[in-house]
């Protein structure tokens, strides 16, 4: 899948260029994310700014990834378009996954 | 290689057969052309050498019949001809031949066609080797794709056959619920049973992805979640001290020991569910949203209201809480519960059905018995479809209080 990705300083941002996060995508996103974060990215700003759904699947890989980076790194997410939003408010991810308005902000708390 | 030569010349059949003879082949010779055909129809000869003018059937008539026949091998054919003449060649080769040796023939000549026609062979023969071995893997597949399709079908039916039966009555309520499967299997399941003679427990679920892994996970809690209430159902505590006499497990407890139980730190195979209990005689519900859609209450006279501030889903996240809330059903107040399918549910240009669209259809079929709003809203999803292929789980669970 394509992912935009470049490093920060010390954080990796990543920016994935879809506008659905589904199943058809989520084992690919999971498998690069998972190269990007072996390649040494343990801070970790997941930019969704492009994304206008995420379903179960997609939900799943995200989790997975905050789960993954656990206390050795960090994870930070912003960009979150309104129908991405509704889905973190409804599963309340966003009171687990720190969630920013913007990335200025999301890359200040990691740097932080 | 098995060689045909048809000539009507006794001289060049002698000569041709000496000389293919000494170069190692075998040679088959027949005098005229119908000869020929029945040696080819009857021997599995991949070559022939034929000569063009033979009284009866001629060299070009043999090759146009070789071309036309379904010979399960390729057939090379050289002509042999006394004409070079360029619209000769032409008619040759639009009859079938493959090549041609112009008589009297040279010997080097004839021997360097051979070979070409024996490379061309070689690499027909591969061909068909190739073809009839992906044939098989072909047949093999096929009957690999009818057996998983069998299979998958007979998941199906034991899916559908633990889903609530519409006629199953409780008293004080009326039921009744929509399922219509994205692939075969679902992930979507979701039943209602009585815990006692006074309190109904239901549940609406839907586990990530689709296909068997997510069939197989909801298969395994419609099991849990089941009227089997004995010892070790989540859904009541049993004591040492009055093992006879059960309470009720409150929802979100029933939920927290689900993400205990069914907890995937790979975060592919969670769910997310209402489940809650319902007094039937007082209207009270408590329930416990985890992560599935806000449920409605629609009252009689089409007031909706959106139930619910969200939740986390169940086996993604480790020692999170959940939380029960509790309202109370006045009599014909219905309470929907569906999964996300419903409001994803996308139409033209991509557009979703939308969760208020939904809300004002619930408004709108208030006044009308609880089952026209199931079938009502099996014709609304594919006429703002387009069809009835959906990308995900369609699942609609309805209890109205009497």
């Amino acid at each position: 899948m394509l992912i935009d990705a470049k490093t920060e300083g010390a954080v990796l941002v990543a920016r994935p260029l879809v506008q659905r996060l589904d199943a058809s995508v989520a084992d690919s996103f999971r498998g690069s994310m998972s190269e990007l974060m072996a390649a040494g990215g343990q801070r970790v700003l997941l930019d969704l700014e492009e994304v206008q759904f995420i379903d179960s699947s997609g939900l799943g890989a995200i989790v997975s990834i905050y789960r993954r980076l656990g206390r050795a790194g960090a994870l930070a997410i912003c960009g979150l378009t309104s129908p991405v939003l509704e889905l973190f408010r409804l599963t309340r991810l966003d009171h687990v996954c720190p969630v920013y308005p913007d990335k200025a902000a999301a890359l200040a708390a990691l740097a932080g | 290689m098995k060689i045909l030569v048809a000539d009507d010349s006794n001289d060049v059949r002698v000569i041709l057969s000496k000389l293919l003879q000494k170069w190692g082949h075998d040679v088959v010779t027949v005098d005229n052309g119908e000869a020929a055909w029945q040696v080819l129809r009857s021997q599995p000869i991949s070559f022939a050498l034929s000569d063009w003018m033979m009284p009866g059937l001629d060299g070009l008539e043999l090759c146009r019949r070789i071309r036309a026949a379904d010979f399960p091998h390729y057939v090379y054919v050289i002509l042999l001809t006394a004409r070079d003449d360029k619209s000769d060649l032409i008619a040759g080769m639009e009859a079938g031949a493959d090549d041609f040796l112009t008589k009297p023939f040279n010997r080097d000549e004839l021997r360097a066609r051979i070979r070409a026609a024996e490379r061309v062979l070689d690499l027909e023969r591969t061909l068909e080797q190739r073809n009839q071995h992906l044939s098989q893997i072909n047949a093999k597949l096929e009957d690999a794709y009818q057996r998983m399709r069998n299979d998958l079908e007979a998941a199906a039916r034991v899916q559908a056959s633990l889903l609530p039966r519409h006629a199953t009555p409780h008293p004080g309520v009326r039921v009744d619920w929509l399922f219509c499967p994205a692939a075969v299997v679902a992930g979507d399941t979701f039943n209602y049973f009585a815990l006692d003679e006074r309190n109904l427990a239901f549940y609406h679920l839907d586990v990530a992805g689709h296909g068997v892994p997510s069939a197989m996970l909801s298969v395994t809690l419609s099991r849990v979640l089941s009227a089997d209430l004995k010892a070790g159902s989540p859904l009541l505590k049993f004591s040492p001290e009055a093992p006879d006499r059960p309470t009720i497990t409150p929802p979100h407890e029933v939920v927290l020991e689900l993400n205990r139980r069914f907890l995937d730190d790979d975060c592919l195979l969670y769910f997310t569910m209402v489940y809650g209990v319902m007094d039937t005689h007082s209207g009270v519900v408590t329930l416990c949203q985890a992560g599935h859609p806000n449920p409605f209450r629609v009252s009689s006279h089409g007031e909706v209201e959106t139930l619910g501030g969200g939740g986390f889903p169940v086996g993604m996240l480790p020692d999170v809480e959940y939380h029960s809330l509790e309202l109370r059903l006045a009599p014909a107040d219905r309470l929907v519960l569906y999964s996300d399918g419903i409001p994803d549910c996308s139409g033209p240009r991509d557009e979703p059905f939308g969760t208020e669209r939904f809300a004002r259809f619930l408004a709108e079929l208030s006044p009308l018995p609880l089952h026209e709003l199931v079938v009502n809203l099996q014709k609304r999803l594919p006429s703002w479809r387009g069809n009835d292929i959906y990308e995900d789980d369609i699942s609609l669970l309805v209890i109205e209080m009497q």
